[in-house]
């Protein structure tokens, strides 16, 4: 049994034939916006789903244009889809603004869920190439929990000694760790505003994806 | 320091890629776009623009409906000012949805700092200098090298055995790329059959 997700914009058409071609599917989540067209073409898919007898969660984005915003709101939903229950989700990042399918991407290629656009004039479902793997694991764990702390502390970002001490570990290993995590382009390295012979360490904005 | 190359997909709004040159340093552009988009105005005027401050734009024209095109034109440009010393960033804001796809993925494969300039510029979190290639052992990338065509796992096994592959360490690989989804294992005949999925194989071959 799989769960559906997918971007929908104005045209139906970009979503209905996953929805035709998923095997065993259990529902369907999709994200719109708050454009009227596009709520046309959620009633469609609603109507759809409902004379399949699939159920259906339609989400509207309040904003399609924000792109961290959709994918943290997509991003929490797998997750829970994930916990929820042990089926198989699939991506359809074919509708919506450039944003929703982007965010969908994004997600999708962290997540490692096996994703697929519909051709805008054939209508044909073509099936992406992305590893079933999660991204984060390029990080060590010792990585993903400076980050994770980072992420955390964004309001107050940390100095290196500071991080090191909240999280146990020695003031060079940490150096070490923070210069990777920059490598990476995940962490940066910031003039302190109080202090300025100081430095803060810092997430890169949208780290809170890797960690999540 | 080394030359910066900004790579970025274009459709017909030049605002796109102006935006990303303005707040992305960069010292070279190149657009990846489909052949329409550049007999348009936008591109004219965008072009004007990088004229003017002496530069050029480098083309790399692809089919902007075509996932595919769009990806193998975005890895093949990045690997190219790669190999050249360049460092490359990428701004996938411009073109069609498939196209900005398209480059978003190549650069997580190919591990390039990733851009969306659509209002405020957004870096996207792709881990600079890993791609997607990393997350394979040697032995999956020799087992990905051997099958251009669907083989059982002992003719796999028979060829990287020279290689000084173990059977152990080869099962192993063909189970990791099964679990990853890129070598589909079906039973013919009584023997496991292993064979990677003929719509993703060119994307499969980029990584090996």
């Amino acid at each position: 049994m799989t769960v559906l997700f997918g971007t929908l914009g104005w045209r139906p058409q970009s979503l209905m034939p996953s929805i035709k071609s998923t095997e065993g599917l259990d529902k369907v989540v999709f994200y719109h916006s708050t454009h009227e067209k596009s709520r046309t073409a959620r009633a469609r898919v609603l109507e759809f789903c409902n004379a399949l007898g699939v159920p259906a969660t339609a989400i509207e984005l309040s904003d399609a244009f924000n792109l961290f915003q959709i994918a943290q709101r997509i991003r929490e939903d797998i997750v829970k889809a994930r916990k929820d229950a042990t089926t198989p989700i699939r991506f359809n990042i074919a509708g919506g603004t450039r944003l929703m399918s982007s965010a969908a991407l994004l997600v999708c290629i962290l997540e490692g869920i096996p994703t697929t656009y519909v051709h805008d004039e054939t209508n044909e479902e073509i099936q992406l190439p992305l590893f079933r793997l999660n991204y984060a694991d390029h990080l060590s764990a010792k990585q993903k929990e400076i980050l994770a702390h980072l992420v955390a502390h964004r309001e107050r970002p940390p100095n290196e000694t500071m991080l090191a001490k909240a999280l146990g570990v020695h003031k060079s290993t940490m150096n070490h760790h923070v210069k990777q995590l920059v490598l990476k382009g995940v962490v940066e390295v910031v003039a302190d505003p109080k202090d300025t012979r100081a430095h803060l360490i810092r997430a890169t904005p949208g780290a809170e994806l890797l960690v999540g | 320091m080394s030359e910066r190359i900004l790579i970025s997909t274009f459709g017909f709004d030049p605002e796109k890629v102006l935006r990303a040159l303005r707040w992305i340093g960069y010292d070279r552009l190149t657009l990846v776009a489909g052949g329409k988009s550049l007999r348009e105005p936008g591109f004219r005027r965008l072009e004007a623009a990088v004229r003017a401050a002496g530069d050029s734009v480098e083309i790399v024209s692809v089919d902007p409906f075509d996932f595919r095109s769009c990806f193998e034109g975005a890895v093949g440009a990045i690997q190219r000012h790669r190999r050249a010393g360049r460092e490359v960033r990428v701004n996938v804001s411009g073109g069609t949805k498939v196209l900005a796809d398209a480059a978003l993925l190549a650069a997580f494969q190919e591990g390039v700092e990733a851009w969306h300039c659509e209002g405020a510029p957004v870096r996207l979190p792709v881990l600079k200098g890993v791609s997607f290639g990393d997350s394979l052992s040697l032995g999956q990338k020799a087992v990905l090298s051997v099958i251009d065509k669907p083989q059982t796992t002992s003719q796999i096994v028979e060829r990287l055995q020279g290689q000084g592959h173990s059977d152990r360490s080869v099962q192993a690989a063909i189970t990791r790329l099964r679990e990853q989804g890129l070598v589909a294992v079906t039973l013919r005949g009584g023997a496991a059959v292993v064979s990677i999925d003929p719509k993703v194989k060119w994307f499969v071959r980029a990584l090996t």
